[in-house]
């Protein structure tokens, strides 16, 4: 379905402030596999409002803003 | 850094989305969450889908539907980004650092309505009723809605707001507050800018006809709205109860104990240890003490109603007598608010 015709991702990381450290090795591999993952997908724009948002006035189409936290 | 002169939604969710256009207008929200455990009972694929269609109806009729858009923007604001919440200056950077401290360079969500409650407790003021029960769920006014649809209602609670408006199941809600209706998000936004009392129109599509109604909010409406579950009541926790956790006391069991059950009866299930969440602790209440009043009165309230109270009638220094029902005998304590 071609209904997110210009799609933003946007990554708002929240993590608790924890102290197990392989809990937070763990949270940051999930953070940067994620950026690693949908930062080359060419169907997100990942973490850039404003590149997101020229494409979608180039393009005349709206935006699909997501905001998420890794678990 | 997050831009909260547009961006605004509920930042105890851990999924939120929004749709827009290019020139940054807000067609909606879509996101909501009413449990620690459970993110998801709120939201389906099916609502989802139908809610960005409703999205590219509104794109498509943009901008002849402007009026109905109007709400739906960010509400203004003195913190421009998180970073400019005195709680919070200085202690996040402007970007996320990708590298090995990515974690820590992470502002969290619930952050941001905690400072924000910090900047009136530290001035020694009331914490406006809208920051303390946030992002009303439709539950709030006696609504259940559908969320395989766009605002189809399940059902409505008898005696309720929604009741009185004369909304009725199968209705869709198609604007609220004057403001287009994509889903449940979207229905919390407009209760979340509603007056503490007042009235607001509801537009409803029943059948081939649409109706106007009217729903009337009484005073303390929002404290309806659960707020026990969200990750911000745990500072809420700290300033008012000195880091206790509570659980409900269902009817039987105040039967069992005595107490009636229009009156207050709220189970320790924790007790704060270290640092300002001990102060209960340090003052004698124990795991499994049952508080049956506190400042004087016996009513029954809920957690969320609990914390409310304090923290808005209460100021930090404030010493707040709280009695406690343990093995029978009564206990009384003072609580320091903080």
């Amino acid at each position: 379905m071609k209904l997110y015709l210009a799609a933003i991702l946007m990554a708002l990381v929240v993590t608790p402030a924890i102290s197990a450290q392989d809990v937070q090795e763990k949270r940051r591999d999930a953070v940067l596999n994620d950026k690693k993952q949908f930062g080359l997908d060419d169907y997100w724009v990942y973490d850039d409002f404003e590149k997101g948002r020229k494409e979608a006035e180039k393009t005349g189409k709206p935006m699909l803003v997501v905001f998420r936290c890794l678990p | 850094m997050l831009d909260l002169t547009l961006f605004q939604f509920d930042f105890d969710l851990s999924f939120a989305m929004f749709f827009m256009n290019a020139d940054k207008t807000i067609y909606g929200r879509y996101g909501t969450r009413s449990s620690i455990e459970d993110a998801e009972s709120h939201m389906s694929l099916d609502g989802l889908v139908a809610a960005l269609e409703g999205a590219l109806t509104l794109h498509n009729g943009y901008p002849d539907n402007q009026s109905f858009l109007t709400g739906k923007q960010a509400a203004p604001t003195k913190y421009k980004t998180p970073n400019d919440f005195p709680s919070l200056r200085g202690k996040f950077g402007y970007e996320l650092d990708y590298g090995e401290k990515v974690v820590q360079s992470c502002l969290h969500c619930h952050q941001m309505i905690e400072a924000e409650r910090l900047v009136y407790r530290n001035e020694k003021k009331p914490i406006p009723e809208k920051l303390l029960y946030p992002h009303p769920l439709p539950k709030t006014i006696g609504l259940r809605m559908d969320v395989d649809t766009r605002a189809t209602v399940k059902a409505v609670l008898p005696n309720s707001e929604a009741d009185g408006a004369g909304i009725e199941p199968g209705d869709v809600l198609v604007a609220l507050d004057n403001q287009a209706i994509l889903s449940v998000a979207d229905i919390q936004w407009a209760l979340h800018n509603a007056p503490n009392s007042g009235v607001i129109s509801a537009t409803v599509e029943r059948g081939n006809s649409y109706l106007e109604l009217k729903i009337k909010l009484d005073a303390l409406w929002r404290n309806k709205n659960d707020i026990s579950w969200r990750v911000t009541s745990w500072d809420l926790r700290r300033m008012g109860t000195g880091g206790l956790v509570f659980e409900p006391v269902t009817t039987s069991q105040k039967a069992q104990l005595r107490i009636p059950a229009d009156k207050l009866a709220l189970r320790v299930k924790y007790v704060g240890l270290y640092g300002a969440h001990n102060v209960a602790k340090r003052a004698g209440v124990k795991l499994g003490d049952v508080l049956v009043a506190c400042d004087g009165n016996d009513d029954h309230l809920t957690t969320g109603q609990l914390l409310g109270y304090l923290t808005s009638q209460h100021k930090p220094g404030d010493l707040v007598p709280m009695e406690f029902l343990r093995s029978g005998q009564r206990i009384r304590v003072q609580i320091r608010q903080q």
